[in-house]
C-alpha cells in the first residue's frame, strides 16, 4: 500500500516538478526568515542574522536539489534534461543533425527494404499448418538428366506405404484444361493436387469447401476449385457458382469452392483440379511436386537414410522406370527459394554493409563535433561533471540522433518496400515480404545494437581526448597519434565496407551489361505468340494430321495483310529445360557426365520469323516434316563451337537423349543459326532445333510477325483457327517482348536495386571520410599555423592533409578489396558468368573510391593551407 | 556511504515522527529548532536535511503539510502525523526499543 503510494507520489513530482519547487522554495525562504528573526531576538544585526540562518540551513539551492531528488525519480528526470540539452545542442548545429540523421535514415531504410526480403524468404514460418516440418522429396538421376526433378504417383506410393518419416504427404502437378460452354473458350492452368493437399497445408476456401478423399475417388464425378481471379473475370463473382457445373476439356466438372487469390502455393493455378482416377491409371508419369509434413521426432537426416534405402527397393521392383533414381527429401522453403536464395543473401550482405556503414558514419560525425567542444567537456568536467555524466550527454545525444535517423529510416524504407512489392508480380509463392511483429522487433533489435555499438565507441574515443588533456582545449596537435587511432579506424573501415560494396555491384553489373551488350540474336518486337492445344483423341490422332493441321493455318496466317511472318516452336525459348546428347566426333564422357543443350521443335521459317540469322547449311524445309523424312538438325552457334570446336558443324550427326528414356534417332546437322539470349541476363546456352514432324506435336506455340495493330491481328487468326477448328481456346495472345519481360523481371529489378544501394553506400562512405580529414586536420591548425610561421609554403600544407586522405584511401580500399575477394567467391551464382575476381570492376571501384576520398579531403586541404598563422598564434 | 545515510536516515525520520506525534503541528524552522532543543547540542543538525526527510515521509503518507501562519505572523508550511504515521512511529518505536536494549545487554557484557 505504502509503495503504491509511493510510486504515485513520484510519478505526480515528476509532472508537477517546477511547482513543487516553488513551493519547497518559498517554504525555505520561510524558514529563513523564521530562523533570522529568533537570531535577531538574540541580539544579532538583521544583516548577520539572515546570513547565519542561511548558513544554518545548508544554502537554499542544496537543499531544494536534494529534496528534488528525494520527491522524484532522479534519474529519469536527468535522463529528460540530457536529452532538452541533445536536442538543443543539435539543434544548434543543424548541418550535423541533418547529416547524422539522414545518413543513418538512408542506411536503415535500406536495410529495412533488404530486410523485409530476407526475413519474407528465409526466417519468416511459412503460411501453412506446422511450416517448420514441411519438406518436399525429389528425384535425381544423372544417367536419365534428372536434376531435382519430379516424382511418380508410383514412389508416392510406396514412399506412403514403406516410410515412416512423414506425417501426411501430398502431391501437386500442373496441367493446361480448355474451358468451354462460357463466352469464349479459354485455355487455363490447372493446379492438379492431391484431395488432400488443402486440409494439410491449413489452405481455406474463400467459400464452399476444399477437396476431401471423395473427390480423389471421383466417386460423385469430377469436381473443381476456382481460383478468385478467374471466378472474378469469367463468373461476375457470384456466390452461387458453387455446385453449378463448369465444362473443362468437354466434360462436366462440379465447382465445390473458391481459394483465395495468393493462396501461397500456386499463384499461376486458374483453378484447381483433384487427382483422381484418369491420373491414378498413370502411376509412372513423372510429373507430381510433393509437400510433407515430417513425422515427430523425424528429421530431414532420418527422412534420407530411408529414402534411401527405399530408392535401392524401388530400383530393384521397377527398373525401367527407378534404375539409377535416387529419392531425397529437403527443406520446402529451401526448394520453393531455388534461384532466389543467393541474390536475397548479397541483397541483404550489401544493405548491412550500408546500415554499418551509416553508424560509423554517425560515430565518426559524433567524434568530430565532440573536438570542437572539448572545451566544453573540460569545462564541465572542471565545474564538477563526472566522467559518467559527460559519456552519459554523448550517448544520449546519439541516441537522439538514432532514433530521429532510424524512425525516418524505417518509415522511408516501409515506402520503399510497399513500392517493390507493388512493382513485382504477384507471383512469390508463399512468400510475404510485410513485417509482422517478430520481424520488426528482429529488425530494430539489429538497428539500435549496431547504433549503440558505434555509439559507445564514440563516447568512449570522446572521453579519452577530453580527459586525457583537460583544458588544453586544440593544443593537443603533437600528441594526437594515439587517440586519433580510433578516428582513423572508422574511417578506413568506412572506405574499405564502401570498397566492398562497390566492388559486388561492380561485379553484378558488369555481368548484367556484357550480356546485354551483346546482341540478342532475335527481334521480339511485334511478335504475337499464341499457344494453340489441339483437342486429344480427335481428328489429329497421327502425327501426319497434326503437322498438316499447323502446315494449313500457318498458310491461312501469313496471306493476312499485315502479317510479315509466321511459324511455330515448343516450348517458345523463354521456357525449356536442358537435355543430355551425344555427337558424332565427340569424345564420350562417362554417363551422367554427358554434356546437355536446350532443344525446341519449330516448324520451317522460325529463323526468319524472328530474325535469327542462318549462318550456314539451310533452313527446315516442307519436305523435313513428312513422316518418312531423314532426321535432321538445325544447331545455334554456340552449340556448334562448344561440340565441334573450330570445324563446321554441317554434315555432323548428334542425338537428343530423351529424359523418359528410349532411343531417338542419329540426326544430321543440316544448318547453324545465331545465338539466342531471350533473358539479357543469362549466360549464353546452346540451342539445337528439331523440325515439326520429327516428332510431331499437338502442341505449338505460333509466332507471328506483323505491323499494325495487335488487337486486330489477334481477332483476324482467332477466326482463321476457328473456321478450322471450332471452339478452340487460344492462349497467352502477347507479344513475344512482353512474354520476355514479364519473364525476367528479377535479374532486371536486382542489379538496379544493387546500383542504388552501392551508390547510397559509396556517398554515405564519403561523408564519413570527409568528416574524418576535415576533423584531423582542424586539430592540427596551431601546427600548420607554426609550419607556416616559420616559412613551409602553403603547398606544403594541403599535401600533408591530402597524404592524410590518400593513406586512408590506400589503406580502406586494400582491405575493401581483399574482402570482396573473400565475400564474392560465394555470391558466383548471381553474377552471370562474371568472374568474381574480375581484375577490370577490381581496379575500376579501386581507382573511384581512392578518388572519391581524395575529393573528399580536397576542401579540408583547401583550408588549412588559408590558414593565418598570425590568427592561429594570437589565439593561444 | 549508503550505508551512513541510511542509518541516519532512518534515525532522523523516526525523530521527526516523534516530534510531530508529541508537539502537534509544526512547520520546518519549529521542527528543527524542537529537535535541537531536545538533542541540547548533542546533535549538530543541518537543518536543509530536515526538507528531503519531510518529502519522503509525506510521500509515504506518514505525515501531512498545510500551510498556515506561525505564531510571529508568517506564512509557512505546517506538517502534521497522519494516523498511518502512528502506526509507524509505534512499530519504529518497539523495533528501536529493542534493538538499543539488545545492544546495551551486548555492551554490559563486554564490559564485565
Amino acid at each position: 500500500m505504502t509503495r503504491i503510494r509511493l510510486v504515485l507520489a513520484k510519478l505526480r513530482a515528476l509532472i508537477h516538478n517546477g511547482r513543487d519547487d516553488a513551493e519547497l522554495a518559498e517554504e525555505l525562504a520561510a524558514h529563513i526568515d523564521l530562523l533570522a528573526d529568533d537570531l535577531v531576538r538574540g541580539g544579532l544585526k538583521p544583516q548577520e542574522a539572515r546570513r547565519q540562518a542561511r548558513l544554518r540551513l545548508g544554502g537554499p539551492q542544496q537543499v531544494v536539489l536534494l529534496t528534488r531528488d528525494q520527491r522524484g525519480i532522479p534519474w529519469l528526470e536527468h535522463l529528460a534534461r540530457d536529452v532538452r540539452l541533445a536536442v538543443r545542442s543539435l539543434w544548434r548545429s543543424p548541418l550535423f543533425g541533418v547529416t547524422a540523421i539522414l545518413s543513418l535514415a538512408v542506411g536503415v531504410a535500406a536495410n529495412t527494404v533488404g530486410f523485409a526480403y530476407l526475413y519474407g524468404y528465409l526466417i519468416r514460418p511459412l503460411p501453412f499448418t506446422d511450416g517448420s516440418r514441411l519438406v518436399t522429396v525429389l528425384t535425381t538421376a544423372p544417367s536419365r538428366g534428372m536434376d531435382r526433378w519430379a516424382v511418380t504417383l508410383q514412389e508416392l506410393g510406396d514412399i506412403q506405404s514403406r516410410t515412416r518419416s512423414f506425417d501426411a504427404i501430398s502431391a501437386r502437378s500442373v496441367a493446361s484444361v480448355d474451358l468451354t460452354g462460357s463466352d469464349e473458350p479459354r485455355r487455363l492452368m490447372a493446379s492438379v493436387v492431391s484431395p488432400d493437399l488443402h486440409r494439410q497445408l491449413g489452405i481455406r476456401p474463400l467459400f464452399g469447401r476444399v477437396f476431401d478423399a471423395g473427390d480423389g475417388r471421383g466417386s460423385a464425378g469430377p469436381v473443381v476449385l476456382l481460383g478468385e481471379k478467374l471466378w472474378r473475370a469469367s463468373f461476375g463473382a457470384d456466390q452461387r457458382i458453387v455446385g453449378r457445373s463448369v465444362t473443362l476439356n468437354r466434360r462436366p466438372y462440379t465447382v465445390v469452392g473458391v481459394l483465395p487469390a495468393n493462396e501461397g502455393f500456386s499463384d499461376y493455378a486458374d483453378l484447381w483440379l483433384a487427382v483422381g482416377p484418369e491420373e491414378v491409371a498413370q502411376p509412372r508419369d513423372r510429373r507430381y511436386r510433393l509437400v510433407a509434413h515430417l513425422a515427430p521426432g523425424a528429421t530431414i537426416a532420418s527422412a534420407n537414410r530411408e529414402l534411401e534405402v527405399l530408392s535401392a527397393a524401388l530400383a530393384k521392383a521397377y527398373p525401367d522406370d527407378n534404375t539409377g533414381v535416387r529419392l531425397f527429401a529437403e527443406d520446402l522453403r529451401a526448394d520453393l527459394l531455388d534461384e532466389n536464395r543467393a541474390p536475397v543473401l548479397v541483397l541483404y550482405g550489401v544493405v548491412s554493409l550500408v546500415l554499418l556503414l551509416a553508424c560509423a558514419n554517425v560515430a565518426t560525425l559524433l567524434v568530430m563535433r565532440s573536438a570542437s567542444r572539448s572545451g566544453e567537456f573540460a569545462i564541465r568536467a572542471s565545474l564538477g561533471a563526472g566522467r559518467f555524466q559527460i559519456v552519459r550527454q554523448i550517448l544520449v545525444e546519439h541516441a537522439v540522433v538514432t532514433l530521429a535517423g532510424g524512425a525516418l529510416g524505417v518509415v522511408v524504407g516501409v515506402w520503399v518496400r510497399d513500392l517493390l512489392v507493388a512493382l513485382t508480380p504477384p507471383t512469390t509463392g508463399p512468400f510475404r515480404f510485410t513485417l509482422d511483429l517478430p520481424g520488426t522487433a528482429l529488425l530494430c533489435g539489429a538497428v539500435l545494437a549496431c547504433a549503440f555499438l558505434f555509439g559507445a565507441l564514440s563516447a568512449w574515443t570522446i572521453t579519452r581526448q577530453s580527459f586525457g588533456v583537460p583544458r588544453r582545449t586544440g593544443r593537443d596537435a603533437s600528441a594526437g597519434l594515439d587517440r586519433a587511432r580510433i578516428r582513423t579506424g572508422l574511417a578506413v573501415f568506412e572506405v574499405a565496407a564502401a570498397v566492398l560494396v562497390l566492388v559486388a555491384t561492380g561485379l553484378l553489373l558488369k555481368g548484367a551489361l556484357t550480356v546485354a551488350s551483346q546482341p540478342p540474336g532475335f527481334d521480339a518486337g511485334n511478335v504475337l505468340t499464341m499457344e494453340i492445344n489441339l483437342p486429344e483423341g480427335s481428328r489429329y490422332q497421327e502425327p501426319a494430321q497434326a503437322v498438316q493441321f499447323f502446315r494449313d493455318l500457318t498458310a491461312r496466317i501469313r496471306v493476312l495483310p499485315q502479317v510479315e511472318g509466321v511459324s511455330a516452336i515448343n516450348p517458345p525459348q523463354i521456357f525449356g529445360w536442358s537435355i543430355a546428347y551425344e555427337a558424332g566426333g565427340m569424345r564420350k564422357g562417362p554417363a551422367g557426365q554427358r554434356p546437355r543443350t536446350m532443344d525446341a521443335v519449330v516448324m520451317p521459317g522460325y529463323f526468319q520469323t524472328l530474325r535469327i540469322a542462318l549462318l550456314e547449311g539451310r533452313d527446315f524445309a516442307e519436305a523435313d516434316t513428312r513422316p518418312a523424312s531423314a532426321p535432321v538438325i538445325v544447331v545455334s552457334q554456340a552449340f556448334a563451337r562448344a561440340t565441334w570446336p573450330g570445324e563446321s558443324a554441317i554434315g555432323r550427326r548428334v542425338r537428343l537423349l530423351r529424359r523418359q528414356g528410349g532411343d531417338t534417332p542419329w540426326r544430321e546437322v543440316v544448318g547453324v543459326v545465331g545465338d539466342v539470349r531471350v533473358s539479357t541476363f543469362a549466360p549464353e546456352r546452346g540451342w539445337v532445333y528439331v523440325p515439326h514432324g520429327q516428332p510431331a506435336f499437338t502442341e505449338l506455340v505460333l509466332m507471328i510477325r506483323f505491323t499494325g495493330d495487335h488487337a486486330a491481328l489477334v481477332r483476324h487468326v482467332r477466326r482463321l483457327v476457328w473456321e478450322v477448328e471450332p471452339a478452340l481456346p487460344l492462349h497467352w495472345n502477347e507479344l513475344f517482348a512482353d512474354m520476355i519481360a514479364r519473364r525476367y523481371w528479377q535479374p532486371r529489378a536486382y542489379s538496379l536495386v544493387f546500383s542504388v544501394f552501392a551508390a547510397l553506400a559509396l556517398a554515405v562512405a564519403l561523408i564519413g571520410v570527409y568528416a574524418v580529414v576535415s576533423y584531423t586536420s582542424a586539430r592540427r591548425t596551431r601546427e600548420f599555423g607554426i609550419r607556416l610561421a616559420v616559412g613551409s609554403p602553403p603547398s606544403n600544407v594541403w599535401q600533408l592533409v591530402l597524404r592524410q586522405g590518400l593513406r586512408l584511401a590506400v589503406v580502406g580500399t586494400a582491405i575493401g578489396m581483399v574482402a570482396a575477394f573473400g565475400v564474392m567467391r560465394f555470391a558466383a551464382a548471381v553474377l552471370f558468368g562474371v568472374s568474381p575476381t574480375d581484375g577490370w570492376v577490381y581496379a575500376t571501384c579501386g581507382a573511384l573510391a581512392v578518388a572519391a576520398v581524395l575529393l573528399a579531403t580536397a576542401t579540408p586541404a583547401w583550408r588549412a593551407a588559408r590558414i593565418d598563422p598570425v590568427t592561429v598564434l594570437r589565439c593561444e | 556511504m549508503a550505508d551512513k545515510s541510511d542509518v541516519l536516515q532512518g534515525t532522523l525520520d523516526l525523530i521527526v515522527l516523534k516530534t510531530l506525534d508529541v508537539m502537534g503541528p509544526l512547520h520546518g524552522y519549529g521542527l528543527a529548532r524542537r529537535i535541537e532543543h531536545v538533542a541540547e547540542q548533542a546533535l549538530a543538525l543541518n537543518q536543509g536535511t530536515l526538507y528531503p526527510a519531510l518529502v519522503r515521509l509525506e510521500q509515504r503518507g506518514w505525515i501531512k503539510s498545510a500551510w498556515g501562519v506561525s505564531d510571529n505572523g508568517r506564512r509557512a508550511r505546517f506538517y502534521n502525523v497522519t494516523r498511518a504515521g502512528r502506526r509507524q512511529l509505534h512499530a519504529e518505536t518497539e523495533s528501536w526499543r529493542k534493538t538499543s536494549s539488545i545492544m546495551a545487554r551486548f555492551l554490559e557484557v563486554d564490559h564485565t
